[in-house]
């Protein structure tokens, strides 16, 4: 069976790879420059320290049996056991120590795997519609394009070194099951006088300002697949934004730049690709090997009825099936892998698709080797024994590994999973087959819950001064080329109560499936206000000192915070929080009797979240606002002074200040004025707050700061009065540092050193 | 005459080598210390030949292989 | 520049106030890798301060497991150990006081065969070793390897150790030339220890490392320290390289040969 083809230059590189592999083992080659010699390879370093993950390429989440087996063995003597699915259809191995990476990359080359252009801003992997050459709907099988997409884009250097990453698909039918409306690139299988092409979209992505692609050209031939995609391409990485990685994407760069002037830049690059000659794609269809296709009569045992209408699909070749195996959270242990892999052999080489929604698909097997493998499927996950409503929920790992993380949406999946799994006596969930729950842990969209039936994306709440996770309820997606269209906003719930939300809104669905063909079309005909309605129901929790519990997230340890949590694409999430503050604060400016104290509390904490702080309670607020916001004369210090004492009528200059400035903020939450600061910076006066930090302490992290800067350059900090200003100063002297001012500041003292 | 013997100042008779004066100090098994006279090593050999002066510093230096 | 996490900040704090120390001293024992052979009386309290100092890495090197008898100085080691490969016992140990410290251990007794390749990975080493073929073996190594190291010799109520930089300070042989003969000379196991002792010593080696490794005060270069725990008398022996030194010398050595193994007889 045709599989991409890995250029030489990846061979070549392994053995300069190899090499850098051996210094850094013996601890010749530091970190840095090994890791930038690693990267290209598909290894990239996990959250723990020294360990490993490589990224597979599979291009349409093809693979064979006979790669299966290899991966199943790799999986097994390197990987922690698990082989995993990742949303865009290729694998990925965890868990893996740095001596086996080279052993790795070469069993992978020996089976036509790369992972050359897995992760980073490059372009991913190129993915296809899970039912490719086999759907009753589609045009015609789109698999092969991806495949020899994949091929020529990885002959490409600059498929390696974009402003950001670049995703592409393929979609079989308008039906789009490759969502090619929410890709850099995608197409959509169309025959038009005879020939075959595609319908183009571009510049489609979720996250931060999701958008849905434009379509381009409502028609190009599929020799031009490779002419379009990287002519778009490089308009992406000749105009992309390479200073701001969250306005990176093409998305931006073509909402910037109108259809128009992107189709003439694009003219521009179509004709530079068609220069250089070599674009035009030759496309051999995939010719599959097959076992025995006798077709013996066959009907479905009892014993299987349940599975097989749930999951099995009749193909669009007569006497073939299909079969769609939900995965947990994409990860197959490598004995499951392993026994698949050794039945499919018997049935041919293109049996088996990894897929972007994490799971498995089986393929060209006739119903008497479909049913075969029954025993073998239900050792894959428990969800294979339930409805698809179960195998068909999405979720990113939220903040429990990542650092954009607002809420924990694998807990919360866990959560809903637990609770109907307690109702299959009495509810009929196979009446509702297809139903898609999706949630993100915030508003970038890896968990695809713009494209859910029903979606949520974590937000933060506040109820009296403590925060706890929430979720954004979304509603009614469609997916079809021209016709798509996300999911619309519904209401909000605590994560405490989606469980409970979840069941009510299927109650509710159920008693209306009947009358409509499809969520979305219940949803646009009164559906979404009745969710609304139930929304309402969910929103509250009970405050902090009665029950702690709707302040925990779901696998949390530790009290809900969005404390540390990073600055990046997601920040979406914080403007909940800010808009939320703002409005209270317009409110309580528009009473006749005003309460100042509380517009002064609402002007310092409204914009402290862009900050990273998440204090509970004024005390808390206050310094915080003075830190961020008066130390950094963001904020002249006469509105530091408002704070100070009893709060009159002062609060509202506070008020109009703050909302003034957040006017200046623009989308990386950098205000106006923060960028006429940098210059200062630059020149080098460097700042560490450390009031509250008791000696020696105070003293240790000084010594810390001093450290990072260049002799004649200057650091202040911030010392409480007491011990801490009577011992540092001498004692940074003592070290030779010249103090050259110290200077009374609220209840403590600002420290003005010059390192030797 | 004065010897300084082990950073110590001591009062000893006139004229002997070293090898008597390793037995008047009592060191155990003097053939195996390594003895330092004014900052040079003297060779086992050396013991039995090298006439000490007044002034001379001594240092006994024993073996010690001990460690676990 | 290594950014310490606040607890590191903090559990170094008091390394980092010293002057001497600071930040850029602390970050250089953080970095470095130390090798401490002998897991016995002298590597004891080494590898619990070195690991406590937060060196980067330690080797430990023993091919013994514990008895009873080791316990009384042997401080690393505990009752519960009685069996237990001596490197295995005080991983676990530095590791507990330390989880910053990577400990790799070598659970074997080094000879001409292998000395040299484990040593080579080190910027210091720890001579805690009880015979005196293995003293002049690891002198050997360390001038052949170019690498720094700390002698530590004890017996009875006595202790004696010294800093050796190769090719620029005295080295071991610069002063003992050679082995004595066999049970010409008791060890530790033959003769007592003061158990205490140990702990002085190694305590003291310790620090030698730590301060050639910040690179502060003056290491025990061209001098031997030697005391007496029953007179609690301290002194110091100064001399000077030896040019015609068999090991360090002119000539010097070009290659590793094993000593012949001076075997107590009467060790137990």
């Amino acid at each position: 069976m045709s599989q991409y083809i890995i250029p030489q230059m990846v061979y070549d590189d392994l053995e300069v790879f190899k090499k850098n592999h051996a210094d850094f083992l013996a601890g010749t080659l530091d970190e840095l420059t090994f890791k930038t010699m690693r990267v290209p390879f598909g290894v990239y370093e996990q959250r723990e320290a020294n360990t490993f993950m490589v990224r597979i390429k599979l291009a349409g989440g093809i693979l064979t049996p006979v790669q299966l087996l290899s991966l199943a063995s790799l999986a097994e003597k390197y990987a922690h056991e698990a082989i995993h699915i990742t949303t865009r259809g290729g694998a990925q191995l965890h868990y893996v120590k740095i001596e086996d990476i080279i052993s790795i990359i070469e069993t992978l080359h020996s089976i036509g795997l790369s992972g050359r252009g897995g992760g980073g801003n490059t372009v991913r992997n190129i993915m296809a519609d899970p039912l490719a050459g086999t759907a009753q709907d589609e045009v015609f099988d789109v698999s092969p394009y991806a495949l020899a997409l994949t091929s020529k884009m990885l002959e490409q250097k600059d498929s390696f070194a974009l402003p950001r990453k670049f995703k592409i698909t393929f979609s079989g039918s308008e039906a789009d099951r490759g969502y090619a409306t929410i890709h850099d690139v995608g197409f959509i299988a169309k025959i038009q006088d005879g020939i075959k092409g595609f319908k183009l979209f571009t510049a489609g992505g979720m996250g931060a300002k999701s958008r849905l692609g434009t379509k381009l050209r409502d028609f190009v031939p599929d020799t031009e697949v490779f002419l379009y995609s990287q002519a778009i391409k490089q308009v992406f990485d000749k105009y992309g934004n390479r200073k701001n990685k969250h306005a990176a994407r093409l998305r931006f760069l073509f909402e910037d730049l109108g259809l128009e002037e992107f189709n003439k830049l694009l003219e521009v690059e179509l004709n530079d690709v068609r220069a250089k000659g070599d674009w035009k794609m030759e496309i051999e269809a995939i010719e599959r090997t097959v076992g025995d296709t006798t077709h013996e009569p066959f009907s479905v045992p009892k014993n299987i009825s349940k599975w097989w209408n749930r999951y099995v699909y009749a193909q669009k070749q007569a006497g073939l099936y299909g079969c769609k195996v939900p995965v947990h959270l994409g990860d197959i242990h490598f004995e499951n892998a392993r026994a698949l892999a050794n039945a499919l052999l018997l049935f041919g080489e293109d049996v088996l698709r990894f897929t972007g929604d994490q799971n498995l698909y089986i393929r060209n097997l006739t119903a008497h080797q479909m049913a075969s493998l029954h025993d073998i499927l239900q050792k894959f996950s428990v969800e294979v024994s339930k409805p698809t409503l179960f195998g068909d929920m999405v979720a990113c790992t939220g903040a429990a590994t990542c650092q954009l993380g607002i809420a924990r949406p694998r807990g919360a999946v866990d959560a809903i999973q637990k609770r109907l799994d307690k109702l299959l006596d009495t509810k009929d969930y196979d009446l509702i087959q297809g139903f898609k729950i999706h949630l993100s842990g915030c508003p970038n969209s890896c968990g695809k819950h713009l494209i859910g039936d029903l979606g949520f994306f974590g937000k933060v709440q506040r109820h009296e001064g403590y925060s706890y996770p929430a979720y954004n309820v979304v509603a009614g997606s469609r997916t079809s080329g021209d016709g798509s269209v996300y999911a619309q906003k519904a209401g909000d719930v605590a994560a405490f109560h989606v469980p409970a939300f979840v069941e009510e809104v299927l109650d509710t669905w159920l008693n209306h499936v009947k009358a409509y063909e499809s969520f979305a079309d219940w949803i646009d005909d009164g559906g979404l206000a009745i969710i609304t309605e139930i929304s309402k129901k969910y929103v509250d929790i009970p405050s902090f000192k009665e029950d702690k519990n709707p302040y925990f997230d779901y696998d949390a340890v530790e009290l809900f915070s969005s404390k540390g949590r990073g600055t990046g694409e997601c920040s979406a999430g914080m403007y909940d929080l800010i808009e939320a503050d703002k409005k209270a604060l317009k409110e309580a400016l528009e009473k006749e009797e005003k309460d100042f104290e509380l517009i002064r509390l609402l002007s310092a904490r409204m914009l402290l979240v862009t900050r990273g702080e998440d204090a509970r309670d004024k005390a808390g607020v206050f310094k915080a606002f003075k830190t961020h916001f008066i130390d950094t004369t963001l904020l002249n210090a006469y509105f530091g002074t408002i704070l100070e004492g009893d709060a009159d009528e002062k609060a509202i200059e506070l008020a109009e200040e703050v909302m003034k400035l957040y006017e200046t903020m623009d989308h990386t939450l950098k205000f106006a004025k923060e960028k006429e600061l940098v210059p200062k910076e630059e020149k080098s006066v460097h700042f560490k707050d450390l009031s509250g930090v008791a000696c020696p302490m105070n003293f240790v992290k000084t010594k810390m700061e001093l450290s990072k800067i260049k002799s004649g350059e200057i650091l202040e900090i911030l010392l409480d009065d007491g011990a801490p200003i009577d011992n540092v100063p001498k004692s940074v002297a003592g070290e030779g540092h010249k103090v050259e001012a110290t200077t009374k500041e609220g209840n403590g003292w600002r420290v003005r050193i010059v390192k030797k | 005459m004065k010897l300084t013997i082990n950073g110590d100042s001591k009062e000893i008779k006139d004229g002997i080598v070293l090898s008597e004066l390793l037995i008047i100090e009592n060191v155990e098994m003097p053939e195996m210390v390594s003895v330092q006279l004014n900052d040079e090593f003297l060779t086992k050999e050396e013991h039995a030949v090298t006439v000490l002066k007044a002034g001379d510093e001594i240092n006994f230096l024993y073996f010690m292989g001990g460690g676990a | 520049m290594k950014e310490f996490s606040d607890e590191e900040l903090e559990r170094y704090s008091r390394h980092i106030i010293l002057q001497d120390v600071g930040i850029e001293g602390q970050e250089k024992i953080s970095n470095s890798k130390v090798l401490v052979i002998g897991a016995g009386g002298l590597g004891s309290p080494v590898a619990l301060y070195l690991a406590a100092a937060g060196v980067g890495e330690i080797g430990i090197v023993d091919g013994d497991v514990v008895d009873l008898s080791n316990l009384q100085r042997q401080v690393i080691h505990a009752t519960a150990d009685i069996g237990v490969p001596k490197v295995l016992s005080a991983k676990a140990k530095m590791e507990a006081i330390n989880p910053n410290t990577k400990v790799t251990v070598y659970q074997k007794f080094l000879d001409a065969s292998n000395i040299l390749e484990i040593v080579k990975g080190y910027d210091f080493v720890i001579d805690g070793t009880d015979n005196f073929s293995a003293k002049f073996l690891i002198n050997d190594a360390c001038i052949l390897a170019n690498v720094p190291y700390s002698h530590g010799g004890i017996l009875r109520f006595g202790g004696q150790t010294m800093t050796i930089k190769p090719h620029e300070s005295a080295c071991y042989a610069c002063v003992f030339d050679s082995p004595p003969p066999a049970n010409a000379i008791p060890t530790c196991s033959s003769a007592g220890i003061l158990g205490a002792v140990a702990g002085m010593l190694g305590t003291i080696q310790a620090a030698e490392a730590l301060k050639y490794i910040v690179g502060m005060g003056e290491p025990l270069y061209n001098r031997l320290l030697t005391f007496d725990a029953k007179t609690m008398n301290f002194r110091n022996v100064n001399f000077k390289k030896n040019p015609k030194c068999r090991v360090c010398g002119g000539e010097g050595i070009k290659e590793i040969k094993d000593y012949e193994a001076v075997v107590c007889e009467a060790k137990l």
